[in-house]
C-alpha cells in the first residue's frame, strides 16, 4: 500500500493499486487540469512528485510520495515564482519556524514555514468557528456589536492556535520556538481576532482602524511564553483588508510595469488594478453565489459537486468532483452552466430562463441532472454577482484612465479562481470579454502574501508604502455606478 | 407618433428607440409631449408588472429607471406647465447610516413615472432633516428606504422624530428595502411596508387620493 500526500491541501490518499498520480488526484477529489485526458500531450497536469517536476498522467504511484499540486496553487506562473524562487528570510522575530495565517470569513488557513529557508512545510485549514454567528462579514459585525465580541475573539484565537499547535506537533517543533506569526484577513476578521470592536465597519464612513503595519508580542494573543511576535499588516479600507494587501504582495503586481488586474473572489470581491506606479482598489458586494452559496443546489467544491459543464454535440455534459453521483454544483460549475445556458439560448439577454424549463414564474428551473438544477433566482444571484465584479473592473479602469485592452494580465485569486474556466467567466461577463486570454489563476495569494510578511520584515513594512500608492474607490459613490452595474448584470446573446 | 410603440419600447427596455422618440417629440416643438409622457409611464408600469411576475429582475428595474430619467430629461423643457405631476409631492430618501441608493432610485423613477413629484433627500439622511423638510414643504407622504439591518433602527428613529415633533398623525410613512418585513414595519411604527417598487407606487397613490392631494 502506498500513501500519497497532496500539498498544499494536506489531503492524503491510500491506494493498493498501481495507478497514475493523475488518477490518484482524481480519487482524492483534486480538480487537476488535464485537457488532453491523461495522454501526456498537453503538459497541463504538471506536478512536483517528491520535489521533482513531472506529468501527473505519466507518473505511477509506486511508493509513499508527496505530490505538490501546481494547478491548485498556480496555473499562474507568478504564484509559482513566489512559492519556489528564493525568498528572503529576515523576519521581525527570528525563530526555528514561522507561521502565516489567512483568516477568511469561511475558512482559516495556516502555513508552517521553515525558519531557515522559508519553505512551506505543511498547511492546515479549518472552518472559521464563528460560522454559527452568521455566514457573512456583516452578520459577524452585528454579533460583535451586540455584546458577543469577546466570544467571537475567543473562538477565532482558539481556532488559529489549534492550527498552529497541530502544525508544530506534526513538524516536531515547540510552539515557543516560533519566531513570527503573520495574520492577514479582511478588516472585520482581523479586528475581531485582535479584540478590537468592529463598530467602525457598521456605519459610514467605514474607516479602517489599522492604517500601518505593527508588531505585537505573540504572548498577548496565545498561551505561549516566548519572544515570538505577531505581524499585523494594515488595511486598505473598511472593506478591503490586509488579505488584499497580501494578494498584491504575492502577485508581485506592485513591482511590475505591466498593468495587472487582481481579483480575489470570495463573499466579497476585492479587486486591485494597477502597476508599480499607481494602483486603485475597490470592493464589490459579489455575494456568496460564486462560491455556490445561497443557490438551490449550490455547494462547496468538494466531492459530489459538479465542477465543470460544457457542450458536447450540442448537449450539456458535466464532470463531478470525485467521479461520484452529482449532489450539487460548485462555483466553477455554476459559471460554466450559465455559459452553456447562454450558448443554448436557454437564457436570454436579461437572464430570463426562456426554454427547456420546468416550473413557472420565479420557480422556473433548468435541470442538469435528476438532482441538480438552476432556478431563475439562482441565475439572478449570479447576475448580481457578476454585474458587481464587472462594473468594478470597468470603473477602476476608468479611474486610472486606461481602456480594458490596456490591462496586460488578470490574476484570479482564491480557490474559485483556480478552478474556474476563464472562457466561461468571459462568456457570462463576470470578467469583461476584452480580457479573455489574459487570465491566470493566483491560488491562495492572500496566504502567500501572509507568508511573505511572516518571513520578511521589509515586506511587512512595504505594505505601509503600498497603502500610500493604492487609491481606494467607493464604487457606490461614483454616479455612473448604478448604470454600469445594471448594464453588466445583463448577458450578451450569441 | 406611435405612442403604443413608445410604450412597448419602454417596457422592452429599448433605450435607443425611447430616446429617439423623445427627441422626435422635441423636434416637433414638443407636440404630443403629454401623450409621450403617459406612454413612458405605462411602459414603466408594465416593467413593474414584469418584475412582479419574475420576468424582469432588479437589474432591469435599474435600467428602466435610467431610461426613464434620460427620457424625462429630454422632454422636460416641453413638459413644464403641463401639470403632469398629478399626484402631488412625496419625500423619499435612504435613512441615516445607510448609503445604498440603487433601490431608492428605482422607486424614485417608478414614483415619478406614476405621477408623483419626488423630493429626493438622498442617502444617509438624519431623522431631523426628514421631519424638518416635511414641515417646511408641507409634505404628507414619506417613503423611507434602506438595505442594511441597521437601517431599521434609523427608520424607527425617524418615525419617533415625527412623533416628537407632534406630526405623526399628519403624515403617512412607508418603509421599504431588503431588511423590511411585516414585523419590522410594526416595530418601526410605519403605516405600510413594501417589497417591490410597484407596491410603493400603489400604496402612495391610494394615500395621495385619501389625503386629497391628487388632482
Amino acid at each position: 500500500m502506498a500513501v500519497v500526500t497532496f500539498l498544499p491541501s494536506g489531503k492524503k490518499l491510500e491506494t493498493e493499486q498501481e495507478i497514475t498520480v493523475l488518477q490518484a488526484e482524481q480519487l482524492a477529489g483534486i480538480p487537476q487540469d488535464a485537457p488532453c485526458g491523461g495522454n501526456g500531450k498537453c503538459g497541463k497536469c504538471r506536478v512536483l512528485a517528491d520535489g521533482r517536476e513531472c506529468l501527473a498522467c505519466r507518473t505511477k504511484v509506486r511508493k509513499d510520495m508527496t505530490v505538490t499540486v501546481l494547478s491548485e496553487i498556480s496555473r499562474a506562473s507568478i504564484l509559482a515564482e513566489g512559492m519556489h524562487t528564493g525568498v528572503t528570510v529576515r523576519p521581525i522575530q527570528e525563530g526555528a519556524c514561522h507561521i502565516a495565517v489567512d483568516i477568511g470569513t469561511t475558512t482559516v488557513v495556516a502555513y508552517f514555514l521553515d525558519g531557515k529557508t522559508g519553505e512551506i512545510l505543511e498547511t492546515q485549514s479549518t472552518l472559521n468557528p464563528q460560522f454559527p454567528y452568521g455566514a457573512d462579514v456583516i452578520s459577524r459585525i452585528q454579533a460583535a456589536l451586540s455584546g458577543k465580541l469577546e466570544e467571537l475573539t475567543g473562538l477565532i484565537r482558539e481556532s488559529v492556535w489549534n492550527l498552529i499547535r497541530k502544525l508544530c506537533e506534526d513538524q516536531q517543533k515547540s510552539v515557543s520556538s516560533i519566531g513570527t506569526v503573520a495574520i492577514v484577513g479582511n478588516p472585520a476578521m482581523q479586528q475581531i481576532f485582535l479584540g478590537v470592536s468592529p463598530k467602525n465597519l457598521a456605519a459610514p464612513p467605514f474607516a479602517p482602524v489599522f492604517t500601518e503595519a505593527q508588531e505585537r508580542p505573540l504572548s498577548e494573543y496565545f498561551p505561549v511564553k516566548s519572544p515570538g511576535k505577531l505581524a499585523v499588516p494594515p488595511n486598505i479600507a473598511g472593506y478591503v483588508g490586509s488579505d488584499t494587501l497580501g494578494c498584491v504582495l504575492a502577485t508581485g503586481m506592485y513591482r511590475e510595469e505591466k498593468m495587472t488586474l487582481m481579483i480575489d473572489i470570495g463573499t466579497n470581491g476585492e479587486m486591485v488594478l494597477g502597476n508599480s506606479e499607481r494602483m486603485t482598489a475597490c470592493s464589490t458586494a459579489a455575494g456568496p453565489a460564486l462560491e455556490g452559496g445561497r443557490l438551490s443546489c449550490g455547494m462547496r467544491g468538494s466531492e459530489g459537486a459538479i465542477d465543470h459543464v460544457w457542450l458536447e454535440n450540442g448537449h450539456p455534459s458535466y464532470s463531478v468532483i470525485g467521479n461520484t453521483e452529482a449532489q450539487g454544483i460548485c462555483g466553477s460549475g455554476i459559471i460554466d452552466a450559465a455559459a452553456v445556458m447562454l450558448d443554448l439560448g436557454i437564457l436570454n439577454r436579461r437572464g430570463r430562463i426562456q426554454k427547456d424549463y420546468s416550473g413557472e414564474g420565479k420557480d422556473r428551473r433548468y435541470s442538469l441532472t435528476d438532482r441538480v438544477f438552476l432556478t431563475q433566482e439562482d441565475i439572478r444571484e449570479i447576475q448580481m454577482a457578476k454585474g458587481a465584479i464587472a462594473a468594478g473592473v470597468v470603473l477602476m479602469a476608468k479611474q486610472l484612465g486606461i481602456t480594458l485592452e490596456e490591462i496586460d494580465q488578470v490574476i484570479l485569486c482564491g480557490a474559485f479562481g483556480s478552478y474556474m474556466k476563464p472562457e466561461s467567466a468571459c462568456r457570462i461577463g463576470l470578467i469583461p470579454p476584452e480580457l479573455q486570454g489574459k487570465i491566470k489563476a493566483g491560488g491562495n495569494a492572500a496566504g502567500m502574501g501572509s507568508r511573505e510578511m511572516a518571513l520578511d520584515s521589509e515586506k511587512l513594512y512595504l505594505t505601509d508604502r503600498l497603502l500610500k500608492k493604492i487609491q481606494f474607490i467607493e464604487l457606490a459613490s461614483i454616479p455612473e455606478f448604478q448604470r454600469v452595474y445594471a448594464l453588466h448584470m445583463m448577458f450578451t446573446e450569441e | 407618433m406611435d405612442y403604443k410603440e413608445l410604450e412597448k419600447a419602454m417596457a422592452d427596455l429599448d433605450e435607443d428607440t425611447v430616446l429617439d422618440m423623445m427627441k422626435e417629440v422635441m423636434n416637433n416643438g414638443g407636440e404630443g409631449v403629454q401623450e409621450a409622457m403617459d406612454a413612458c409611464q405605462k411602459g414603466m408600469s408594465e416593467v413593474g408588472d414584469l418584475f412582479e411576475k419574475g420576468e424582469y429582475f432588479v437589474g432591469d428595474l435599474i435600467f428602466a429607471g435610467e431610461i426613464m430619467v434620460e427620457a424625462m430629461d429630454i422632454i422636460k423643457p416641453a413638459l413644464a406647465g403641463t401639470g403632469s405631476k398629478k399626484l402631488g409631492r412625496i419625500i423619499l430618501c435612504t435613512v441615516k447610516d445607510d448609503l445604498h441608493d440603487i433601490g431608492k432610485n428605482i422607486v424614485k423613477a417608478m414614483l415619478e413615472a406614476g405621477g408623483f413629484e419626488v423630493l429626493d433627500l438622498g442617502i444617509d439622511v438624519p431623522a431631523e432633516k426628514i421631519v424638518e423638510t416635511a414641515k417646511n414643504e408641507n409634505i404628507k407622504i414619506i417613503a423611507l428606504s434602506g438595505v442594511l439591518t441597521l437601517a431599521l433602527d434609523s427608520m424607527k428613529n425617524t418615525v419617533q422624530a415625527f412623533k416628537d415633533a407632534g406630526m405623526r398623525d399628519q403624515v403617512k410613512i412607508i418603509v421599504g428595502g431588503n431588511p423590511v418585513s411585516e414585523d419590522a414595519c410594526k416595530a418601526i411604527g410605519a403605516d405600510e411596508w413594501a417589497y417591490s417598487p410597484q407596491k410603493t407606487v400603489k400604496v402612495c397613490t391610494e394615500w395621495a387620493k385619501e389625503l386629497g392631494q391628487a388632482q
